[in-house]
C-alpha cells in the first residue's frame, strides 16, 4: 500500500475473482496473477498486461468452478441428507408442502396444455405466416366472388388467392352407405396450394381441377370404400351430383378455423361484386409487409360497388381462431384469463411453501448456527436451502404428473378437447413444464433461502432470534396476498356463472320454446302455400312461418343494405333486411310497437311494404314512422308498422337496426311452432310431410332453444373450467392456512396454557387466535375488491348485454372465504384451546 | 505403480529446483525458462492442488504482501512421496534412454 508506485490491478478483475473463489486459498492465485501484473505493466505496457489478466481469468474459471463442485460434493450428499430427515421429521409440514406444490404444478400443466392448444390452431400451415383472410373493418369476413381473382390479378405481392365457401352437411351417398356427412367445404384449386394438406393419395395440383371431383378425408373413405381404393370411385351428393373422388386426404387438423372432411371445387362464376357472399383467403409472396398490402386493398371493393364503404385489409389465418372479430374479444380473451389463472395457483402454492418453511426456520436456526460456526459461508446456506426447495418440488412435479395423468380424462370433457400424453411430451410442453418447476423453485426457494442464511450463528445457537416481528409479518403479508388471489378467483367464477345464466335465461323479445326449425329448398318454396295448410292441418302444430334465416341463427355483419328513407339527411345508417312471411309475428309472438304486421288482406303488403324494428327507427330519427317511405338497396316500399325490439342476434351483439319484408325468393328456413304436448308425434307427422316433397332427403330439425343455448357454449365452459381451478386454488390456500394455523398452535401452547390457568374460557381462547387469521382475510378482501371490480368489468364489456356488478357478490364472496378459513383453523386452533393447561405448561 | 505424468514432472521438478521459493510465480518463470512453455495461472493451481490430494507435494501459506493486492502466497514443497516419485521418474527416463546416444544416429540401421 506504501508503494503509491505499483500499478493495482484493474477492480473489475479484483471483483470477478471475489464471486469466483472465495476460499483463502484459492485467493492466492489472484495474488500470483497480481505479482504477474505488475511485472507486466512494466515490461509490455497496461494494455498487454490488461488483456493478459482477463484471459487468465477466463481461463481460471471453469477449472476453479469445477474443483469447488467436486470439493462440495460431500456436502451435497449431507444436505440431501438433511433434507430427507427434514420432510420425514415433519410429516404433515411436508405433506401440505408436497400436495400444495403438485396441485399447483398439476393445474399449471393442464392449463399450459390448454393454452398451448388455442395457440396452436393453424399453425400447422406450413404457410401459416403468409396466409391471410380478406376481412373488412366491422369483422366481416363475407366477401364478394369476383374479389379474389381481382387481387390476384391486380397484385403482384398477392401469389394466390382462394374462395372459400362452408357448405356444412351434405348427403353423400356410395352403394348402400348415405350418410348426412358434416363440414364440407368448397375451394378454388389454389386452395390445396396455399394450406397444407397432406395428400395419401391422388395428385394435389390436379385433384380439383375437374368440377365434378370431390377430395375425402381419410377416415370418409375408409368409412364408404373400407379396405378398397378410393381414388376414381363415384360419390353421389345431395342425391343429385356424381362426383369422382380424385384425392384422401389425412384428417385434417382440429387445430385449426377450418373444419373439413370433404373438399369440392368451387364451380361457382368468379364476376360478381354486387353481393357478399364467399370468404377470400390470399397467400402474400414471402417477405412481404402486410401493411403495405393492407394500404393498396383497402378500398378494393369499395371500388366496384361505392356503396360499401367499409375498409378491406388481410387477417393473418393464425388469428382467426382467437381473434375472429378481430378486436379484443374471442378465445385470446381465455387464454390470457386461464394463463393468469394458472399463475395465481401457482404463486399461492409457492406461497405455502415460503411461509411453511420460514415459519419452521426456528427449528432450523440451531442447524444454520452451527453450520455457519463450523465454516459454512452463506453461499452455501443458500445453496442448501434452494437445493431443498428444488427436492420438494421435484418430488411434487412427479406426483404432479400423476395427478395430471388422473385428471386428464376429466379436463378433456371439461374442455372439449382431446388431450394424451403425447401432448405433453411435445417439445414446446416439456419446455413450458421445465419453465413451471424452475419457475416454482425459484419462487418458493428464494425467500427461505436467503431469509434462513442470514441467522447470525451466535444468536441462532443461543436460541432467541427471528421468527421475530419481521419473519411473522412478512408471513402475514403473503397470506394476504394468498387470500386476496382466491378472492380474485371466486369472484370472477362467480361472475362468469352469473353473466352465462343471464345470457342464458334472458328474454329474447320473442317466445324461443317448442320452434322447431330445418332448411328448406326450391320445391318447398314453390308450393308454400299448399304445404303450409297440410302441416297445420296437425293441431299440434300452431304456426308455421318461412324466412331466410330464423332469429337468432343471425350472425353480425351478416349484410347491410343501402338505405335511404323519406326525409333523410346525411345521416349513415347501417341496416340488415330479412325475408319473412305473413305469419311471422304469431310464430315467435312477436310483439308490435305500432302499426301493423304483414297481412294478406292488403295486396301491396307483397311487395311494397316494410316493418322495422324499434332500433331502426331510432337510428333513423323518425318520429311517426308509420306511412313513411323507405328505400334499401333498390328495393323500396312504405312502413306499415314498428315492432318490438327482438334480439335476432346473440346477446354478444347489440340489437341493431332491421327491416322486413315479404320476400319468398329469400325462404331458405321453415319455422315450426308446436304445442308442447305429443312432440315425438308431432315430429314424426312434420318427418312424413318432408319424405312427401323430399323423398331423397333426410328430415333434418333443430329446436331454436337448444340452438340458443348453444350460442352460450363456450361460455358455459369456461364457467366450469374457472370453477374447477377456482376451487383447487382455494384448497390449496386452505392447505397453507391449515399448516400456519398448527403452527401457531403449537407455538403458542404455553401462551393458551397460562391464559386457561388464569381463567380463560376455549371460546375466549378460539377468539384470541383465530383474531389474527380473520384480520389477515377480511384485509385480503378489502385489497382485492377494487382489482376485481376493474378485472371484471373488462371483461363484461364484451357483452352488449351483461349483469351489473352487484356490491353483494363481493360481500358473499368475502364471508365465503371467511368462513372457509375459519373452519380450516379451527380445528388445530379448538384442539390446543381444548387442551389440558397441565400437559403444555408440564415441560416447563 | 504409476508413473508421474510428463506435465506432473515438470512441475515437480520445478518445486524441486526452487527448494524453498516454491510458489505460482516463481513456478510459472523458472518452468518458462527451461521449456519454453508458459502454464496458466489457474490451471497449474489446479494441478497443483491435484498433487497435494496425491499426496506428492505439501502446500504452506504464506504472509500477504502488498505486491500481490494484500493475498498470501502458497508456498509448495515435495514430500518423501513426492521425491521418491521423482526418482522413479528418473530410474524410468534413464533405462529407457539407455544406449541411445543421439535419435537420429541410432534409427539409422
Amino acid at each position: 500500500m506504501s508503494n503509491t508506485g505499483s500499478p493495482k490491478p484493474p477492480r473489475l478483475f479484483v471483483y470477478l475473482e471475489n464471486i469466483i473463489a472465495r476460499s483463502e486459498e484459492k485467493q492466492t492465485i489472484f495474488g500470483d496473477m497480481d505479482e504477474f501484473y505488475v511485472e507486466l505493466v512494466r515490461e509490455k505496457g497496461r494494455i498487454r498486461a490488461f488483456l493478459w489478466y482477463g484471459g487468465q481469468i477466463l481461463n481460471a474459471c471453469p477449472l476453479l468452478l469445477l474443483n469447488s463442485f467436486y470439493g462440495g460434493l460431500s456436502m451435497i450428499k449431507n444436505y440431501l441428507k438433511i433434507a430427507f430427515r427434514n420432510i420425514q421429521r415433519h410429516k404433515g409440514y411436508s405433506f401440505i408442502n408436497i400436495a400444495g406444490l403438485a396441485l399447483g404444478i398439476a393445474c399449471c400443466m393442464l392449463i399450459l396444455l390448454w393454452v398451448q392448444d388455442e395457440l396452436s390452431y393453424d399453425r400447422f400451415n406450413e404457410k401459416a405466416e403468409n396466409l391471410y383472410a380478406a376481412t373488412f373493418s366491422n369483422g366481416s369476413k363475407v366477401t364478394p366472388t369476383a374479389l379474389a381473382e381481382y387481387l390476384k390479378a391486380e397484385y403482384p405481392e398477392i401469389t394466390h388467392t382462394s374462395r372459400f365457401r362452408n357448405i356444412g352437411d351434405n348427403l353423400l351417398k356410395y352403394e348402400e352407405t348415405e350418410i348426412n356427412e358434416d363440414d364440407g367445404i368448397m375451394v378454388d384449386p389454389d386452395f390445396l396450394d396455399m394450406f397444407t394438406f397432406r395428400f395419401l393419395k391422388g395428385d394435389p395440383d390436379a385433384a380439383l381441377s375437374d368440377p365434378n371431383s370431390i377430395v375425402i378425408s381419410e377416415s370418409l373413405a375408409r368409412k364408404y370404400f373400407g379396405m378398397r381404393d378410393a381414388i376414381g370411385r363415384i360419390l353421389t351428393f345431395n342425391a343429385r351430383y356424381e362426383l369422382k373422388v380424385t384425392g384422401v386426404i389425412e384428417d385434417y387438423p382440429l387445430n385449426s378455423h377450418i373444419r373439413c372432411a370433404y373438399i369440392l371445387p368451387l364451380a361457382i362464376p368468379k364476376t360478381t361484386w354486387q353481393t357478399n357472399n364467399i370468404r377470400t383467403y390470399v397467400l402474400l409472396l414471402a417477405g412481404t409487409q402486410v401493411r403495405s398490402v393492407d394500404a393498396k386493398i383497402s378500398d378494393a371493393v369499395e371500388r366496384h360497388r361505392p356503396q360499401d364503404q367499409r375498409v378491406m385489409s388481410l387477417q393473418p389465418i393464425t388469428r382467426l381462431h382467437l381473434n375472429p372479430f378481430n378486436h379484443r374479444g374471442g378465445p385470446i380473451l381465455y387464454v390470457y384469463l386461464f394463463s393468469a389463472m394458472a399463475m395465481f395457483i401457482l404463486l399461492i402454492a409457492c406461497i405455502n411453501f415460503i411461509n411453511l418453511t420460514t415459519a419452521k426456520s426456528a427449528a432450523r436456526a440451531k442447524e444454520v448456527g452451527i453450520r455457519k460456526t463450523v465454516g459454512a459461508c452463506r453461499a452455501n446456506l443458500i445453496r442448501q436451502f434452494f437445493g431443498e426447495s428444488l427436492l420438494l418440488t421435484l418430488i411434487a412435479s412427479v406426483v404432479s404428473l400423476g395427478l395430471v395423468n388422473l385428471f386428464l380424462p376429466m379436463f378433456n370433457t371439461l374442455t372439449g378437447k382431446s388431450f394424451t400424453w403425447g401432448f405433453l411430451v411435445r417439445q414446446n410442453s416439456v419446455l413450458g413444464i421445465f419453465g413451471i418447476i424452475l419457475l416454482t423453485v425459484v419462487v418458493s426457494g428464494s425467500y427461505p433461502a436467503l431469509f434462513l442464511s442470514r441467522f447470525q450463528p451466535v444468536k441462532a445457537l443461543k436460541g432467541r432470534q427471528m421468527t421475530g416481528m419481521k419473519g411473522a409479518l412478512f408471513r402475514k403479508m403473503l397470506v394476504v396476498v394468498q387470500f386476496s388471489l382466491s378472492v380474485l378467483l371466486i369472484l370472477g367464477a362467480l361472475m362468469v356463472f352469473r353473466q352465462v345464466n343471464f345470457l342464458r335465461e334472458r328474454d329474447v323479445g320473442f317466445d324461443r320454446e317448442n320452434i322447431v326449425y330445418f332448411g328448406i329448398g326450391t320445391r318447398f318454396r314453390q308450393n308454400i302455400d299448399t304445404i303450409k295448410a297440410e302441416l297445420l292441418s296437425n293441431p299440434d302444430i300452431l304456426h308455421v312461418t318461412l324466412t331466410d334465416i330464423p332469429p337468432y341463427r343471425w350472425m353480425s355483419n351478416a349484410g347491410f343494405g343501402d338505405v335511404h328513407w323519406e326525409g333523410k339527411t346525411d345521416q349513415k345508417v347501417k341496416m340488415v333486411m330479412t325475408a319473412v312471411d305473413y305469419d311471422y309475428l304469431d310464430t315467435f309472438e312477436l310483439e308490435m310497437a305500432q302499426g301493423r304486421f304483414f297481412s294478406k288482406a292488403y295486396s301491396t303488403d307483397a311487395s311494397e311494404t316494410y316493418v322495422v324494428n324499434e332500433a331502426a327507427v331510432g337510428a333513423m330519427e323518425m318520429v311517426d314512422p308509420v306511412g313513411k317511405e323507405l328505400k334499401i338497396w333498390d328495393l323500396s316500399g312504405s312502413i306499415i308498422g314498428v315492432v318490438k325490439d327482438y334480439h335476432f342476434e346473440s346477446l354478444h351483439n347489440p340489437i341493431i337496426p332491421m327491416a322486413m319484408r315479404i320476400d319468398p325468393n329469400w325462404y331458405y328456413q321453415a319455422c315450426v311452432r308446436i304445442a308442447s304436448r305429443r312432440i315425438p308425434a308431432t315430429l314424426t307427422f312434420l318427418e312424413d310431410k318432408w319424405k312427401a316433397i323430399y323423398p331423397e332427403y333426410p328430415f333434418e330439425y333443430h329446436f331454436l332453444d337448444s340452438t340458443i343455448r348453444n350460442q352460450y357454449r363456450a361460455e358455459e365452459r369456461v364457467g366450469k373450467i374457472v370453477t374447477v381451478f377456482t376451487a383447487l386454488a382455494i384448497c390449496i390456500s386452505c392447505l397453507g392456512i391449515f399448516g400456519l394455523s398448527s403452527y401457531t398452535a403449537e407455538q403458542r401452547t404455553k401462551e393458551i396454557g397460562i391464559r386457561k390457568v388464569l381463567g380463560a374460557s376455549v371460546s375466549s381462547v378460539f377468539r384470541h387466535v383465530s383474531r389474527e387469521f380473520v384480520i389477515l382475510v377480511i384485509l385480503a378482501n378489502f385489497i382485492v375488491c377494487p382489482f376485481a371490480y376493474f378485472i371484471l368489468n373488462q371483461w363484461l364489456h364484451n357483452f352488449a348485454y351483461r349483469v351489473g356488478l352487484a356490491w353483494w357478490t363481493f360481500a358473499m364472496t368475502g364471508i365465503a372465504v371467511l368462513v372457509i378459513s375459519l373452519l380450516t383453523v379451527s380445528w388445530q386452533i379448538i384442539r390446543a384451546a381444548t387442551a389440558n393447561p397441565v400437559d403444555s405448561l408440564r415441560y416447563e | 505403480m504409476d508413473v508421474l505424468s510428463r506435465s506432473d514432472e515438470i512441475l515437480l521438478l520445478a518445486i524441486l529446483r526452487l527448494k524453498d521459493n516454491a510458489y505460482g510465480v516463481s513456478i510459472v518463470k523458472e518452468v518458462q525458462q527451461r521449456t519454453g512453455k508458459t502454464l496458466k495461472l489457474g490451471g497449474l493451481w489446479v494441478s497443483l492442488d491435484i498433487l497435494a490430494k496425491r499426496g506428492l507435494v505439501s502446500k504452506d501459506m504464506g504472509d500477504p504482501t502488498p505486491a500481490r493486492g494484500g493475498r498470501s502466497k502458497i508456498y509448495y514443497a515435495l514430500t518423501p512421496a513426492g521425491l521418491k516419485a521423482l526418482e522413479r521418474v528418473n530410474q524410468f527416463n534413464r533405462s529407457l534412454w539407455k544406449g541411445i546416444r543421439d535419435v537420429n544416429e541410432d534409427y539409422q540401421v
